[in-house]
C-alpha cells in the first residue's frame, strides 16, 4: 500500500505548491504541464520501460486523446469529464490496433512502425478539415477558467493514475511484461501469452497518452497536429530516460527538465533545446540507463566520498597500533597478540581485519593472536586474492610466528581460508573453530550484487551499512566505525575478487580423515550464511560440533564478545583438551 | 617454434576464462587441446588469435605478437577455424573460400588444395552456403581456412554436432593437412579422436592447464581415460 | 487513363529510385553494424547544408556536391567512431534511443547555423521537360505523357550510384570487406578482415549515400532542417521491402515503393472524384500512404519481401 501513501504525498506536496504560486498564473500553467507530460511519460514507460517496446510515435496517443476529447465537448456538448475518460478508452483502441503489427516484430522495426504511426496520425489529421486541417482547433472549453483548479484537477488525475499503474506494475501483468522484454522465450515457456501482455501494455499506454493529451486539450484550449509530432514523441522518450526505464513516478523528473528547458528556451533558443534533449537522452543512455535518481546515488557512492576515503586510508595505515609486524614472502604482516600459553590464531573475514577480534583477546591460559592478512588492514597488498594464496600464506605465518599447535578460528571468508588451510595441512592445527564460516562448498553471490559490491570500494557509507547488516547486534558505534575504516583498507581489486574465489571454492570431500575436534558457531540473524550451508560443513567433518544462537547475526564476537568467549573456552574444556 | 605463450590469460569482463596457461608448438606439429564444455577451450583460440583480448606472452615463429592486431595475425599465417563455423551463409560456396584468402594466400592454388581436399565442395561451388548441411559447412569453413595458406591452423572444435561417419571424414582431412606441413592446434571435446590424431596435449581444466604430455601416452594414463574418455 | 497510369509509373521510378538511396545507405549500415540509424535523413540533411554553404562561397556546384559528399563520409566516420564504438554490446533500444538523439543534435545544429528559413539550390541538371505523344489508338484524348528530364536526369544519377555500390562491394578489397562484416563478425575476423575498418567504411558510405540523396531533392524541397526527415521514412520502407537482406534489395525496394505510391494515389484520386470529396488532395496522403504500406509489410512479412534467408533479424 506504499503506492497509495506515496500518491497521497504527492498530492499534497502539489496543493502546496499550488497554493504557493497560487497568483503567479504562468507558473501554474507550467507546473500543469508538467504533470500532463507526466502522465504522458507514465504510459510510455509501460510500454518501452516495462513491457520492452521501444515506441517514437507515443505522442499520437495524446493527439488522439486530445481531438476525441475536443471534438466530442464542442460538437457534441458531452461534459469534460466524460469526454476525458472516453478519449482515454478511444486512444486505447488505437493502441490496440496499433499493438498488433508488433506481435510479428520486435526492435528497430517496431520502433519504424510507431514512427510511421506518430506521422499518419499527424498527417491525416491535418489534412481533414473536420479537424481544423493545419490550423487546428481553438476555443476548447477549458477544466475551469481558474488556472489553479485546472492544476488541482490535473494533480487528481496524476495521483490517481500513479495508483492504478503502480498497482498494474507491481501485479502479475508488470511481472509478465517483464518476462516479456527481458526473456520472451522464457515468459512463453511459463505459459505467459506474450501476445496479450504486449497488446495490454499497449492500451494501457495509449489509455495514459490519451487522459494526458485530453488533459492538454482542456487546459491549454487550443491544439494543432503538430503539437503532437515526432519531437513530443522524443520528449516523451527523453523524459523516461531521464527518469529511467521500468519506473514510474520518476518520470517527473523528466518531466520537470524538459518541459522546464521547452518554456526556459521558447524565446529564440529553439534551436539549442533540440540539441540539449538531444544530447541528454545520449548522456542517460549511455551514463545512467537506470535513470538520474539512480545515478545520482550511484555518484554519489562512486565518485563523492572518494576525497574522504583517501584521508582515512592515509590516517588509517598510519596510525600507531598495538601490534607488530613480520615479513612474510616480502610482504608485512600485521598482528597482534595478546597473554601467555597454548596459541589461538584468529582470522578475519572479507573487509575484516585484526580490529574484529579486539574484544576476544583475551582468553585465560592462552597466548591469543590475531593478523592482518595481506590485502587487509595494515598488512602489504598482494597480486591475488584467491582463497588457495591465503591459505599458503597463512601457513608461512604460523611458521615465521612459529606457533605449535595452535587452535585456528576463522570469521566467513576467512572461515574458507581456514578450511582451505586444513585440506592442505591437516596436521598444523589442533582444533578449528569456524565462526559464520562460508560452507565448504563456498558461496554463491548473486550476479547482480557484483556492481554494489563494486561500489563499496568508493563508499565508506555502504561499507557502514553492509557492515551493520552483517553484525546486527553490535551497538557500540565507535567500535563499528573503527570496524568500517579497516575495511576501507582493503586492495581495491579484492572487493570483488574474494567473493569470485568463494564462488569457485570447493573443499568437499577432503576432510574425511579429518579428526581433530571442528567447532561451528552460527547466529541465527545470519543474512549470508543459511542454516543449511551450516549443516552441510558439519557434515563434512567426522568430529565436529554446532551452536547455534539465537539473537546473533553474522559475527559473533563483535556482537556478543562474552558469549563468543564462553563458548570458545567450553569447547577448548570439553572437547580440546 | 612457431607459437609459445606463456602465462596468457583471456578475460571477458570479470570472468577470466583462460587462466596463466603455457603452451608451445613445434613447427610441423599438431597439439590438441582437450577438456570439458566451458573449461576455456575457445577462448584460448580467441586469445590466440587476437580476436578477444588476452593478457600474458606470446611469440610466433620467435616473434613477440602480443601488441599485433587480428588482422595482422592472420596475414602473417596464424588462421582460426572458429567454434560455430561462422560461414558467410548468403554467399555461394566459391565466394566464401575467395574470401579466405581476403589477407594471404593464392586464391586459385588454395582453391585447388581445398577442392582435392573436399570434393563434395568443389560439387556445390556455386551453391549458398546456408543452404550446405551441417557437415558440408564444417569443411567449408575448414576450407576457407585452408584458402589463407596457414603456417599454424587453429581449429575449434571441428567434430562438433556432426555424425561419426562424417567426423572421420573430416579427421581424414586433416591428416592431409598434416602431411603438407601445416602446424595444427586442434581443440576438441572429442578427447579421444583428438588424442588419437595429435602428437601432443593439454588438458585444460577451469582455464588451467593441468595435465601436459605426449597424446599417446595420455591415451594410455588411467586418469586421463577415467575423466575425459569415459572409459 | 493508359496515359496516367504510365505518367503514374515514370514519377514512381523517379521518385522510388530517390527512396532507393536512402533505403541502400539505412541497409548498408545496418546489414554491417546492426545499428539502425534514425538520425540518416538528417546526417544527409547536414551534409546538403554544408554543400549548399559551399556553392554559396565557390559558385561551383560540382565542387560543393563534392565536398558535400566528403564531409557526408567524415561525419559518418564520426559517428562511428565516437558513439558506435561505445554502444557496442548495449541493448538495441539504447542504440535506437541514441540515433534518435543524433538526429536532434542534428536538427538544433543545422537551425542554430543556417537558421528556419529554407534556402534555394539550384537543379543539377536543367533541361526542358520532353513531351511524348502515343499513337492515337492507346490514347484517344491525345493527352501527352510528361517526361521531366531532370528527374529523368537524377534518376539514371541514382540507378548508376547503386550499380557502383553494388559492383564496389563486389568487386573492390573494401567492398567485400563490408560483404564479410555484414554477413558474420567473427567469420570476418578470421580472414583477417579489420573490422573496425569496415564498420567505418559502412558508415561514410552509408552517411554519403544519404548527402547524395539530399542534394538530388533539395532543388525541389529546398534545403531545409526538416527536408530528409520524411525520406528517412521512405528509405525505411524501402529497405523494409528490400528486407534489409541486400544493398540491391533495399533499391529495388524504392522503385517498387515509388511506383506503388503513385498508383495508389492515382486511384484514390479517381475515388475522390466519383465519391465527390473535394476537401482533400489525395497528394496530401502520399506519406501516410506509404506509412500504412510500411506498417502492413511488416505485419505480413516482417523479413521484407526479397527476405533474408538465413538468419532472423528482425
Amino acid at each position: 500500500m506504499s503506492w497509495i501513501k506515496n500518491s497521497i504525498i504527492y498530492f499534497i506536496i502539489g496543493i502546496i505548491l499550488g497554493l504557493i504560486f497560487i497568483n503567479q498564473s504562468f507558473i501554474l500553467i507550467i507546473l500543469t504541464q508538467i504533470i500532463i507530460f507526466t502522465i504522458a511519460a507514465m504510459g510510455l514507460n509501460i510500454l518501452t520501460g516495462y513491457a520492452g517496446q521501444v515506441s517514437i510515435g507515443n505522442a499520437a496517443f495524446m493527439s488522439i486523446g486530445a481531438y476525441t476529447s475536443a471534438i466530442l465537448s464542442m460538437k457534441l456538448g458531452f461534459p469534460i469529464y466524460t469526454t476525458i475518460l472516453i478519449s482515454g478508452i478511444f486512444a486505447s483502441i488505437f493502441g490496440l490496433i496499433i499493438g498488433f503489427p508488433s506481435l510479428r516484430m520486435k526492435g528497430f522495426y517496431l520502433a519504424i512502425a510507431t514512427m510511421a504511426f506518430g506521422v499518419v496520425i499527424e498527417q491525416l489529421i491535418s489534412v481533414m478539415p473536420y479537424f481544423g486541417a493545419h490550423d487546428g482547433i481553438r476555443s476548447i472549453p477549458k477544466i475551469s477558467s481558474s488556472e489553479f483548479y485546472s492544476y488541482l484537477t490535473v494533480l487528481f488525475v496524476f495521483s490517481i493514475s500513479l495508483i492504478i499503474l503502480k498497482n498494474i506494475v507491481e501485479g502479475p501483468s508488470g511481472i509478465k511484461w517483464k518476462m516479456v522484454r527481458d526473456q520472451e522465450i522464457v515468459a512463453i515457456s511459463f505459459g505467459t501469452n506474450t501476445s496479450l501482455s504486449k497488446l495490454s501494455a499497449f492500451m494501457i499506454s495509449a489509455f495514459f497518452s490519451g487522459i494526458a493529451g485530453a488533459l492538454y486539450a482542456h487546459c491549454v484550449g487550443y491544439i494543432r497536429a503538430s503539437d503532437f509530432g515526432l519531437s513530443r514523441s522524443l520528449d516523451l522518450l527523453a523524459m523516461i530516460m531521464i527518469g529511467g526505464l521500468a519506473s514510474l513516478d520518476e518520470s517527473l523528473a523528466g518531466a520537470i527538465i524538459i518541459i522546464g528547458l521547452r518554456f526556459f528556451f521558447s524565446r529564440g533558443f529553439g534551436p539549442w533545446l533540440s540539441v540539449i534533449i538531444g544530447l541528454l537522452l545520449i548522456f542517460f543512455t549511455l551514463f545512467f540507463p537506470q535513470g538520474i535518481s539512480w545515478g545520482l546515488i550511484t555518484v554519489y557512492h562512486k565518485y563523492l566520498q572518494r576525497p574522504y576515503i583517501a584521508i582515512i586510508k592515509y590516517f588509517q595505515r598510519r596510525k600507531i597500533m598495538d601490534g607488530k609486524f613480520i615479513e612474510v614472502d616480502g610482504l608485512k604482516i600485521f598482528y597482534v597478540e595478546k597473554g601467555e600459553g597454548e596459541a589461538i590464531l584468529y582470522i578475519h573475514g572479507n573487509t575484516g581485519s585484526s580490529r574484529w577480534w579486539k574484544k576476544v583477546m583475551d582468553i585465560p591460559n592462552h597466548k591469543v593472536y590475531a593478523v592482518d592478512l595481506p590485502n587487509f588492514g595494515r598488512s602489504s597488498h598482494m597480486n591475488t586474492a584467491e582463497i588457495d594464496d591465503y591459505s599458503n600464506i597463512l601457513k608461512k605465518i604460523i611458521d615465521k610466528l612459529a606457533l605449535i599447535s595452535p587452535i585456528i578460528v576463522g570469521h566467513s571468508l576467512g572461515g574458507a581460508i581456514v578450511i582451505s588451510f586444513i585440506s592442505k595441512f591437516p596436521n598444523v592445527p589442533k582444533a578449528v573453530v569456524l565462526v559464520d564460516s562460508s560452507s565448504v562448498t563456498g558461496l554463491k553471490t548473486p550476479e547482480e550484487h557484483y556492481p554494489i559490491i563494486e561500489m563499496y570500494k568508493t563508499s565508506r557509507d555502504l561499507m557502514y551499512k553492509a557492515l551493520s547488516a552483517i553484525a546486527p547486534e553490535l551497538k557500540d558505534y565507535g567500535y563499528l566505525n573503527e570496524l568500517t575504516d579497516d575495511a576501507m583498507l582493503m586492495a581495491p581489486f579484492s572487493y570483488t575478487a574474494h567473493p569470485r574465489s568463494l564462488e569457485k571454492f570447493n573443499c568437499k570431500g577432503k576432510f574425511t580423515n579429518f579428526t581433530k575436534p571442528v567447532l561451528i558457531m552460527w547466529g541465527k540473524k545470519d543474512i549470508i550464511i543459511t542454516k543449511d550451508m551450516v549443516e552441510e560443513t558439519k557434515n563434512e567433518f567426522p568430529n565436529s560440533y554446532l551452536v547455534e544462537f539465537d539473537n546473533i547475526g553474522h559475527s559473533i564476537m563483535v556482537e556478543d564478545p562474552e558469549l563468543f568467549k564462553d563458548q570458545l573456552l567450553k569447547f577448548i574444556n570439553e572437547k580440546v583438551k | 617454434m612457431i607459437l609459445e605463450i606463456n602465462k596468457f590469460s583471456v578475460s571477458y569482463g570479470k570472468i577470466e576464462a583462460v587462466k596463466s596457461v603455457t603452451l608451445s608448438l613445434k613447427e610441423k606439429e599438431v597439439v590438441t587441446v582437450i577438456g570439458v564444455n566451458g573449461a576455456g577451450k575457445s577462448s584460448l583460440l580467441y586469445g590466440i588469435s587476437g580476436i578477444v583480448e588476452a593478457k600474458g606472452m606470446i611469440f610466433y615463429q620467435e616473434k613477440d605478437i602480443s601488441k599485433l592486431p587480428y588482422n595482422k595475425r592472420v596475414k602473417n599465417g596464424m588462421i582460426l577455424c572458429p567454434e560455430g563455423r561462422r560461414i558467410f551463409p548468403s554467399l555461394a560456396v566459391e565466394e566464401n573460400l575467395k574470401l579466405g584468402s581476403f589477407s594471404r594466400g593464392n586464391a586459385k592454388k588454395q582453391m585447388k588444395i581445398v577442392f582435392d581436399l573436399f570434393p563434395k565442395l568443389y560439387e556445390r561451388k556455386k551453391q549458398i552456403a546456408g543452404y550446405l548441411s551441417g557437415g558440408e559447412q564444417q569443411m567449408l569453413a575448414i576450407g576457407r581456412a585452408l584458402m589463407g595458406d596457414p603456417k599454424l591452423l587453429m581449429l575449434d572444435e571441428p567434430s562438433l554436432g556432426l555424425a561419426p561417419i562424417i567426423v572421420d571424414q573430416v579427421y581424414v582431412a586433416l591428416a592431409e593437412l598434416k602431411k603438407l606441413g601445416i602446424s595444427i592446434l586442434l581443440i576438441e571435446q572429442n578427447a579421444y579422436q583428438a588424442l588419437s590424431f595429435a602428437d601432443r596435449a593439454y588438458i585444460l581444466e577451469n582455464g588451467k592447464v593441468v595435465v601436459e604430455g605426449e597424446s599417446k601416452k595420455l591415451l594410455n594414463e588411467d586418469s586421463v581415460r577415467k575423466a575425459y574418455l569415459g572409459i | 487513363m493508359l496515359v496516367r497510369i504510365l505518367q503514374s509509373i515514370i514519377f514512381g521510378l523517379f521518385s522510388g529510385s530517390l527512396y532507393g538511396i536512402i533505403g541502400l545507405g539505412l541497409s548498408l549500415i545496418y546489414r554491417t553494424t546492426g545499428v539502425m540509424n534514425f538520425a540518416h535523413g538528417n546526417s544527409g540533411m547536414i551534409g546538403v547544408f554544408v554543400g549548399w554553404t559551399i556553392l554559396a562561397l565557390t559558385k561551383n556546384l560540382f565542387l560543393s556536391i563534392f565536398l558535400g559528399l566528403i564531409f557526408g563520409a567524415i561525419l559518418g566516420i564520426f559517428m562511428d567512431k565516437i558513439l558506435m564504438k561505445k554502444v557496442k554490446g548495449l541493448s538495441h533500444s539504447s542504440m535506437l534511443i541514441i540515433t534518435l538523439g543524433v538526429l536532434l543534435i542534428f536538427e538544433g545544429i543545422a537551425l542554430i547555423i543556417w537558421g528556419t528559413q529554407p534556402l534555394l539550390f539550384k537543379d543539377i541538371f536543367s533541361f526542358p521537360p520532353k513531351l511524348i505523344y502515343l499513337p492515337q489508338k492507346l490514347n484517344p484524348n491525345n493527352f501527352p505523357l510528361i517526361i521531366p528530364t531532370n528527374d529523368f536526369a537524377n534518376f539514371l544519377v541514382a540507378v548508376s550510384l547503386s550499380i557502383l555500390i553494388i559492383l564496389f562491394s563486389r568487386l573492390t578489397k573494401p567492398g567485400l570487406a563490408l560483404i564479410a562484416r555484414s554477413e558474420d563478425e567473427i567469420g570476418a575476423k578470421v580472414v583477417g578482415i579489420n573490422v573496425n575498418f569496415a564498420d567505418s567504411l559502412a558508415w561514410a558510405l552509408g552517411i554519403s549515400t544519404a548527402v547524395f540523396a539530399g542534394f538530388l531533392v533539395a532543388p525541389k524541397t529546398t534545403v531545409n532542417p526538416i527536408m530528409l526527415v520524411n525520406f528517412q521514412l521512405y528509405g525505411f520502407t524501402a529497405a523494409v521491402f528490400g528486407g534489409f537482406s541486400s544493398f540491391i534489395g533495399a533499391f529495388a525496394g524504392g522503385l517498387i515503393l515509388g511506383v506503388l505510391e503513385k498508383i495508389v494515389i492515382l486511384v484514390l484520386d479517381q475515388l475522390f472524384t466519383k465519391l465527390g470529396i473535394s476537401t482533400i488532395n489525395s497528394v496530401d496522403l502520399q506519406l501516410s500512404i506509404i506509412l500504412l504500406i510500411i506498417i502492413i509489410t511488416l505485419i505480413i512479412k516482417p523479413t521484407g519481401i526479397f527476405g533474408a534467408k538465413f538468419k532472423g533479424k528482425v
